[in-house]
């Protein structure tokens, strides 16, 4: 793509504003803090300052949708390293390591490697973005209903490696999400799956109410419990764990970022590949590398407080925020509901997004991208400055920090979308993760099948129904037969290598 | 140091808490200045009566998330109702097809301000489909403004360049076409099946998640047809990424967006989709807060800077008041629900 000097410097004259700058920081700001409060999704202030769209001009628009979603993205990590409830539905995946480390005392070390991996993916994202936008723009519409059941398939397929433990547990797990995702109103005959003749449940069990639910009311009740057996002890929880932190671990040392070099990397090839797809999303992203990495990674802490974990996971979410622009900027057809939102503001400010966006506002896609850039460095620079600040919050004590969460999480399921039914599913969900505390099963493999297996029956029906009832049609093309040879060798890989695992041991 | 955390800590608090002050009350959003530069002359001639009402707020509740067609379409709306002294306040409650969005707002109170922001196919489809808590006798028309364009589009490379030739092609060629619409067993699958009838003509209807899904599969060629809006349609087509056929616009017949598409009715074919928006107050609404809205909704109809921004979005400004607004759905429910019924029950069995 030859570089268009004119309207480079347009665009550089509209973001290198002081105006420009506020605008973003403060987006920053905001996406952070309300990226760190469970339950409140970030695309609800993406949401609140569309109307903005009408009043401020597009580089400062702009700055505040991509700094909120950003540092959103990033923010959803810190309480789910500090207090193990993801702060958005892309940071589920870092609670298993990330609030692992903080029980260890890393906490710091934790929410370092969670920034640092947060800006380097976004980075990777918001290059490939601007280098790679027109190849792999072109090869999203190849994606159809026939390879998209592949991917899936080999989605599903990691639920194997998260169940490596203990094979039944993962399955039952499974199974669980399973039967979540299949809840409402069949996607083809419009028939009613186990609505339980409750109105509302014909529209499914919704996401983020059952993330937020399922990982911070079990924490919740866990610590209130024990703040009522043991007062004393539990009311500097926070506070002793992280000064003792603070006096023998002074952070991130780079040896350590250096170390997680490789889950970072992967993390970021991996978010970027799937933010580039339209459905997958952040959060699928997050678990597939964490997941993956957790095949390469020697740390025998990996899913109990590794720093690979946080790295693979937020390096992947990431990612996906450049990416997500790929096919709105390709095609004008936003890949997911936040470039839609981002699509509608860019209308609004009289940009119609199309194939042509490129060629006919050249100037409006340069200063998105030297947005993207922009953003991540001042995401660094916030959240290194933020946090002290969350980590000081964990040493509020317990008696009012906990239910300061749990009043945030009620709050955080209903703005979702205005309707006391979320909050009503999250507290549901809330059993569900107790259940599996209690009974110690593997959450990924719930969270992985409630998401994929809507996308996969959807796409495998609209197969299907092309295809006329041939099944040759699921290996007609290159993309498909390449998805499922990795599939089929992936699990082949996994399998000989937890038998040499086993054998390691005996 | 610590002080400079401290102040870190109330700024990150002030932000979080102003924000969630500014979803819950609708008085958030009226402080932005209303829109400046409302344009030009007839504007003018209008100004003093709108300044000497009061001013009131409201809310217009919209049943998909931020982003598409449906909610721009309010937002504009919402934010030329400033003008005219009325603060509109967009409220997004996505879910079950904005069913759910429905629900609320024909449970609230008739002096409430709430409005709902909808089209057949949340105020008549949907209740015909089965129990969704309401039906159209729910509510009080307040005035109509916006009418989406649909179309159908085919493939870059499709071996037929009109409907008649389409037709012809399906005749000849059985069971090779495929068509992707959004979603089954609904009304947009009913259109689609109006467009093209499947017992005379033999071809696939694949259902997608919606526009976007149907645009990328059509663009790879992985359908052959495809049904959806102009909007999302248009720029694909000056691409030459696909091909738009007709369009299926029911209030007038050529969009000013393409004007070159015929409308669907040209080919003698009786499918053109009840898709205009309207607002919608729970029954019993006060007439004069019915009378302030849709006066304003009329004349905002009439804004060239809002006919523009509607036409850029793939809606046709056109207003029906609120008789007009019964009328016209009263027209659907009596000769489109009977067939929709009846084909669902057809599809289901």
């Amino acid at each position: 793509m030859a570089i268009d000097t004119v309207a480079l410097s347009g665009a550089v004259a509209d973001v290198f504003t002081i105006q420009t700058i506020l605008f973003i920081m403060m987006g920053i700001v905001v996406g952070i803090s309300v990226g760190a409060i469970p339950g409140l999704a970030h695309s609800l202030p993406i949401a609140l300052v569309l109307p903005f769209s009408f009043i401020l001009p597009l580089a400062q628009t702009m700055g505040l949708l991509i700094g909120t979603y950003v540092g959103g993205t990033y923010g959803g990590s810190i309480t789910a390293i500090a207090f193990g409830t993801p702060g958005t539905s892309g940071a589920a995946a870092t609670v298993a390591d990330g609030y692992g480390l903080t029980q260890m005392g890393k906490g710091k070390k934790a929410l370092q490697m969670g920034l640092y991996a947060s800006v380097l993916g976004g980075f990777f994202g918001s290059f490939v973005l601007i280098f790679l936008v027109v190849p792999i723009g072109r090869m999203a519409p190849s994606f159809g209903p026939g390879e998209l059941t592949a991917l899936y398939m080999l989605a599903l397929s990691l639920v194997v490696v998260f169940s490596a433990e203990n094979p039944g547990k993962g399955i039952m797990s499974a199974g669980i999400g399973f039967f979540l995702a299949i809840i409402g109103r069949d996607i083809i005959t419009g028939g009613l799956r186990f609505t339980f003749g409750i109105r509302q449940m014909q529209s499914g069990f919704p996401l983020v109410p059952l993330l937020m639910g399922f990982f911070a009311l079990p924490v919740i009740v866990k610590e209130i419990h024990e703040f009522i057996k043991d007062p004393d002890k539990s009311g500097d929880l926070g506070e002793s764990i992280l000064d003792e932190a603070k006096k023998k671990e002074p952070g991130l040392t780079i040896k350590e970022l250096f170390k997680s070099g490789k889950a970072i990397g992967i993390g970021s090839v991996l978010g970027t590949f799937l933010g580039a797809l339209p459905g997958p999303g952040a959060t699928l992203a997050s678990y597939t590398s964490y997941s993956v990495y957790s095949q390469i990674s020697r740390d025998k802490n990996y899913g109990k407080g590794s720093l690979d974990g946080v790295a693979a996971a937020e390096a992947a979410n990431n990612a996906t925020c450049g990416a997500t622009f790929i096919p709105m900027l390709t095609f004008g057809i936003p890949g997911s509901s936040i470039a839609a939102l981002m699509m509608a503001a860019l209308v609004m400010e009289g940009v119609p997004v199309g194939p042509r966006v490129v060629v006919d506002h050249t100037q409006v896609v340069y200063t998105l991208f030297i947005l993207m850039l922009m953003t991540n460095p001042l995401n660094l620079v916030f959240g290194w400055l933020l946090i002290p600040v969350f980590t000081k919050l964990s040493k509020i004590p317990a008696q009012v920090l906990w239910p300061i969460i749990a009043i945030f999480l009620v709050i955080g399921t209903y703005a979702y979308s205005n309707m006391p039914y979320h909050t009503i599913i999250a507290i549901v969900s809330g059993f569900i993760g107790y259940f599996y505390k209690w009974y110690k099963l593997p959450d990924g493999p719930l969270i992985l099948a409630f998401l994929v297996t809507p996308l996969f029956e959807a796409s495998f029906r609209q197969a299907l129904t092309i295809a006329r009832g041939n099944y040759l049609y699921f290996v007609s093309s290159p993309i498909s037969i390449g998805l499922w040879t990795v599939t089929i060798l992936s699990i082949f890989f996994f399998l000989r290598r937890k038998k040499e695992i086993i054998e390691d041991e005996e | 140091m610590t002080k400079k955390k401290v102040l870190l800590l109330m700024l990150a608090m002030v932000m979080v808490v102003s924000l969630l002050a500014g979803c819950g009350s609708p008085d958030a959003e009226p402080e932005e200045e209303p829109e400046p530069d409302t344009p030009n002359g007839e504007e003018v001639v209008e100004e003093p009566a709108a300044e000497e009402l009061e001013e009131i707020d409201i809310d217009i509740v919209v049943g998909f998330g931020a982003g598409g067609s449906n909610d721009l379409s309010a937002r504009y709306l919402a934010e030329a109702m400033h003008a005219h002294g009325i603060n509109a306040n967009v409220v997004n409650m996505p879910g079950g097809m904005g069913t759910e969005a429905a629900y609320h707002v024909s449970t609230q109170a008739p002096d409430s301000h709430m409005f709902m922001w909808a089209h057949p196919l949340i105020m008549s489809f949907e209740p015909a489909a089965g129990d969704r808590g309401y039906t159209i006798h729910d509510f009080d028309p307040a005035g109509l403004v916006a009418s989406p364009t649909f179309a159908l589009a085919s493939k870059a490379d499709a071996p037929w360049d009109d409907m008649d030739s389409l037709i012809e092609y399906i005749q000849e060629n059985p069971g090779e076409v495929v068509l992707g619409g959004q979603g089954e067993g609904n009304m947009m699958h009913f259109i689609a099946e109006l467009i093209l009838d499947p017992d005379e003509l033999d071809y696939s209807y694949v259902g997608f998640g919606g526009g976007a899904d149907v645009a990328l599969n059509l663009t790879g060629g992985h359908v052959d047809l495809g049904h959806l809006s102009l909007a999302a349609a248009r720029p694909l087509h000056e691409d030459g990424d696909l091909t738009v056929l007709v369009n299926t616009q029911i209030l007038i017949d050529r969009d000013p967006l393409m004007p070159d598409i015929p409308n669907i009715d040209e080919f003698g074919i009786d499918a053109r989709e009840p898709h205009p928006l309207g607002l919608w107050a729970p029954t019993g609404a006060p007439q004069e807060l019915i009378d302030r809205v849709s006066s304003a909704v009329e004349e905002i109809a009439q804004d060239e800077e809002f006919i523009q921004n509607y036409q850029d979005i793939g809606v046709v400004a056109h207003y029906l008041n609120p008789q007009e607004q019964w009328d016209f759905f009263m027209e659907v429910e009596d000769d489109m629900i009977p067939r929709f019924v009846e084909w669902l029950e057809a599809f289901d069995g």
